[in-house]
């Protein structure tokens, strides 16, 4: 090897170090990003939790922070802004669907630095810096809507022992609170190219029984089918999904991470279909 | 694994207008009922145990809250279930009621309600295999149905009231703000009210003066 191979190649050696400690120190600091990131949103859904009285209760959340900073200006500058509009009317997939509840309520500002809609057995919030999350009741009133069979009188064991999971409240919903959150971040000043969802439930274990959830594709008919158990009464998921990446898509990708917690595998969920290759719910089955 | 047994019904989940829920009534094939969907319009019951506050107040507050809502129809006897695919409950049995007096009915909502909104209840099956409906028209819009309640004694007591709204789910209670913002258009309606009555006033005693002219006037022809 003469001195000028040498040199070339110890050329490509530094930049191959380079590549990789760059590589290193980015991915570093995208984790420190998303971890931040998953603390703010964190917060907001502890503030959302304490407005509708949940804090000890069962809870079932959606959230989404931009990766990067940005800033939704347009937030309170009217009752009437398209913004505040579609926060307060987000558009429904159906009728008497499991959706963000959108007729006669108002927002209202809060702290100086985000809007709010409490209502009964959900809540919601955006920020001015854009991070959206929210909060639903992870009981009978929505997440295990219609779990614990039918009948009346209810027996002992149907109003006790642990709650089981609506699969089709999980996927809906989450759907729903998706699509509104990226609906409201294409009102930021710089539309965010990343942006964090995350998805969970707490307080759902009961009497010390973790919860469980159907291992079936939720029609009408087969609602009944067997169900698992979880490992535990809370979780905390998050993923990043570039702008392009669709609604249904990141609405599939969350929605996995739960059943991907009770040992399920992702063509068991309800509502979904293969599109471009890529499993993604599928509203059309709504 | 565990399982659950599926004891699913053999009807299907459907919606139906306050008419073709009368049309079934009025036919006594009540069974057709079964899986009718709760809805803005439609409201079913097991019971109302009208002896105790608590089924009196639930009779007020459904009745207010779909008067509120538009007008629609409360049918006593009919049991729900939800809806594990939508976010609804529906008519899932019939459970009659052994006997039915409406005017313990009318009693209730005109200690509760105020304004006592128009309703008109109807009984429907025999031998102690009853239904109740409640049709209830549409509140006016400046006059919503409130439900009240007498709380404490006499000097130390006082009335307070709920204003309540039909969702397709359930009867909810309207939050403070909204009542304020109604007030205030009701005082604004108040005070327009108000101005109409001085002009009504004024006309008739205008029209006074002028029959008043007339007769002076035919005298002197006379």
């Amino acid at each position: 090897m003469n001195e000028e191979e040498r040199i070339l190649a110890l050329e490509r050696r530094v930049q191959e170090l380079e590549n990789r400690l760059s590589s290193s120190s980015s991915s570093t600091k995208t984790e420190e990003l998303v971890k931040a990131n998953g603390k703010v949103i964190q917060i907001e859904l502890g503030k959302l939790a304490e407005r509708i009285k949940l804090v000890d209760e069962p809870q079932f959340f959606v959230g989404s922070s931009p990766l990067f900073a940005t800033a939704i200006s347009s937030l309170f500058e009217s009752a009437s802004s398209p913004v505040n509009k579609l926060f307060e009317h987000p558009g429904q997939v159906r009728e008497n669907g499991f959706v963000l509840y959108a007729a006669d309520f108002q927002s209202t500002i809060v702290e100086g630095t985000a809007r709010e809609i409490i209502l009964r057995s959900q809540a919601r919030r955006i920020t001015r810096s854009g991070e959206f999350t929210a909060l639903f009741e992870g009981g009978d009133d929505f997440l295990c809507w219609a779990m614990r069979g039918e009948g009346w009188p209810m027996t002992p064991s149907q109003l006790a022992g642990p709650w089981t999971i609506n699969p089709l409240v999980l996927v809906e919903s989450t759907h729903n609170c998706v699509t509104l959150a990226k609906q409201l971040l294409a009102y930021a000043e710089a539309e965010p190219t990343l942006v964090q969802f995350v998805i969970g439930f707490s307080n759902l274990s009961r009497d010390g029984k973790a919860p469980y959830l159907l291992d079936g594709k939720a029609d009408r008919q087969r609602l009944g089918r067997p169900k698992v158990q979880g490992p535990r009464g809370d979780c905390f998921f998050s993923i990043i999904a570039p702008k392009e990446q669709s609604a249904e898509r990141v609405a599939f990708r969350l929605v996995a991470e739960i059943y991907h917690m009770f040992n399920l595998v992702d063509d068991v969920i309800p509502y979904t279909a293969i599109v471009d290759g890529e499993r993604a719910i599928d509203i059309t089955q709504f | 694994m565990n399982q659950i047994v599926p004891t699913l019904p053999d009807f299907h989940v459907r919606r139906a207008t306050v008419d073709e829920v009368m049309g079934i009534l009025i036919s006594g094939d009540f069974q057709s009922i079964l899986g009718i969907r709760e809805d803005v319009r439609v409201e079913f019951k097991r019971e109302l145990d009208l002896r105790q506050e608590s089924g009196r107040h639930k009779l007020a507050k459904a009745v207010s809250a779909l008067a509120n809502s538009g007008g629609g129809l409360l049918v006593v006897g009919v049991g729900t279930e939800r809806d594990p695919t939508t976010r609804s409950d529906y008519a899932s049995q019939i459970t009659y009621l052994e006997s039915v007096d409406e005017s313990v009915y009318y009693k209730v909502l005109a200690e509760l309600l105020y304004p006592l909104t128009k309703v008109k209840t109807e009984t429907f099956g025999t031998a102690q295999h009853y239904l109740i409906s409640i049709s209830v028209d549409a509140a006016e819009l400046e006059a919503p149905v409130l439900v009240t309640k007498t709380i404490g004694e006499s000097l130390n007591g006082g009335t307070i009231f709920g204003y309540y709204k039909r969702t397709e789910i359930e009867s909810t209670h309207v939050k403070h703000a909204e009542v304020h913002a109604l007030i205030q258009a009701g005082q604004r309606l108040q005070q327009i009210g108000d101005l109409k009555t001085s002009i009504d006033q004024v006309i008739i005693q205008l029209a006074s003066i002028e029959k008043t002219l007339q007769i002076l006037k035919d005298g002197k022809q006379l």
